[in-house]
């Protein structure tokens, strides 16, 4: 069944087929997430309000655009407000004890094996950078594509593409490089 | 300095998103020493978890499911707060950035061509008498003699002394 007949069976009421939406999207929602947050706890909750956003607007989807495009354009949004409590709940951690996390040793242990993205490499590339280098890696999307998921410009989603191939370049680089 | 060091430099004192997507599309993304420079699908895909690597997921159906029961799908878009509403001003700092820039680039090199073109003169002094005559016993520049003119407009007590290269 095409994307907008399972929208438009949903919106006649017919809530399990919500369910086939989330089999046919899970995967790539969930490897976003991970690739985005670095964190499979957080991952998850922003997959679940994802889901619960897509259904809540399923009525406002324009069939002419990708219905995967705006899964992922809501996921990135609902990451982008994880972040940012992380980093408001981090802020306040850190004054509490009175020091800030750092020096700690790289860990590129568990990339690419079902572990999110290392935290080295999550430093290195903003959350922007993250989306567009998985979207391009594991969706194989163009710039245009990508574009479309951020709402910005092909020639944005172009420059943040370059910056995190050349990043990931060139750290790919470092840690082969004899010591 | 390596090609694609180079570009990007220039790349990096492009100023606007179009113009360095101008750059990325017109020579980087098409040069293979520049696209030697840049991770490919490949090895960005090694940093990157993986469909494969997600694990099961259907046990998060059922929170979604409990949470979507009862909702209605909404004809109100809710897709969070928009964010681009900070872009234009980062793109009006940027073009400031250039411009004043830009602006210092012309004038340090006007002042290095300035300083680097201009000859030294010197001169045999300038004996000035009481009827107000003036006398230049000699002028080289670059140790070379020099033509001399000496100038003095009507009803000004300015003079105005000019040296010149005998070509």
């Amino acid at each position: 069944m095409e994307d907008n007949e399972l929208v438009a069976a949903c919106l006649q009421g017919q809530g399990e087929e919500f369910r086939k939406i989330m089999d046919i999207y899970k995967g790539p929602v969930m490897a976003l997430a991970m690739n985005i947050l670095g964190n499979r706890q957080d991952a998850e909750d922003s997959f679940q309000e994802t889901f619960i956003q897509v259904y809540r607007n399923l009525g406002r989807f324009d069939p002419q655009r990708s219905f995967k495009n705006w899964i992922f354009t809501i996921l990135y949004r609902r990451c982008l407000d994880q972040l940012k409590k992380k980093r408001r709940f981090q802020i306040a951690f850190n004054k509490a004890k009175h020091e800030t996390p750092r020096g700690t040793p790289p860990d590129t242990a568990g990339a690419g094996r079902g572990q999110p993205l290392s935290k080295e490499i999550l430093g290195r590339l903003n959350p922007k950078e993250r989306i567009v280098l998985t979207l391009w890696a594991n969706e194989g999307f163009t710039a245009a594509e990508i574009s479309d998921v951020l709402r910005c410009s092909s020639s944005t989603a172009r420059v943040y593409l370059f910056n995190a191939r050349k990043k990931i370049k060139s750290l790919l680089e470092k840690s082969h490089a004899p010591f | 300095m390596p090609h694609f060091k180079l570009m990007d430099l220039f790349y990096r004192l492009t100023p606007f998103p179009s113009w360095k997507a101008g750059l990325l599309r017109g020579h980087i993304e098409r040069c293979p020493e520049c696209e030697r420079r840049l991770a490919s699908r490949e090895e960005a895909r090694r940093v990157l978890v993986q469909v494969r690597d997600v694990g099961d997921l259907d046990r998060l159906w059922p929170a979604i499911s409990d949470r979507i029961r009862g909702i209605r799908p909404s004809l109100e878009a809710d897709l969070g707060p928009a964010r681009d509403g900070a872009v234009p001003l980062r793109a009006g700092w940027r073009f400031a950035a250039a411009a004043a820039g830009l602006a210092l680039a012309v004038l340090l090199t006007f002042a290095l061509v300035r300083f680097f073109r201009s000859p030294s003169i010197s001169g045999g002094g300038i004996a000035q008498g009481e009827t107000d005559q003036v006398q230049i016993h000699y002028v080289r520049i670059d140790n070379e003699p020099a033509r001399t003119f000496i100038f003095k407009p009507y009803d000004s007590d300015v003079v105005i002394v000019w040296a010149g290269r005998n070509i």
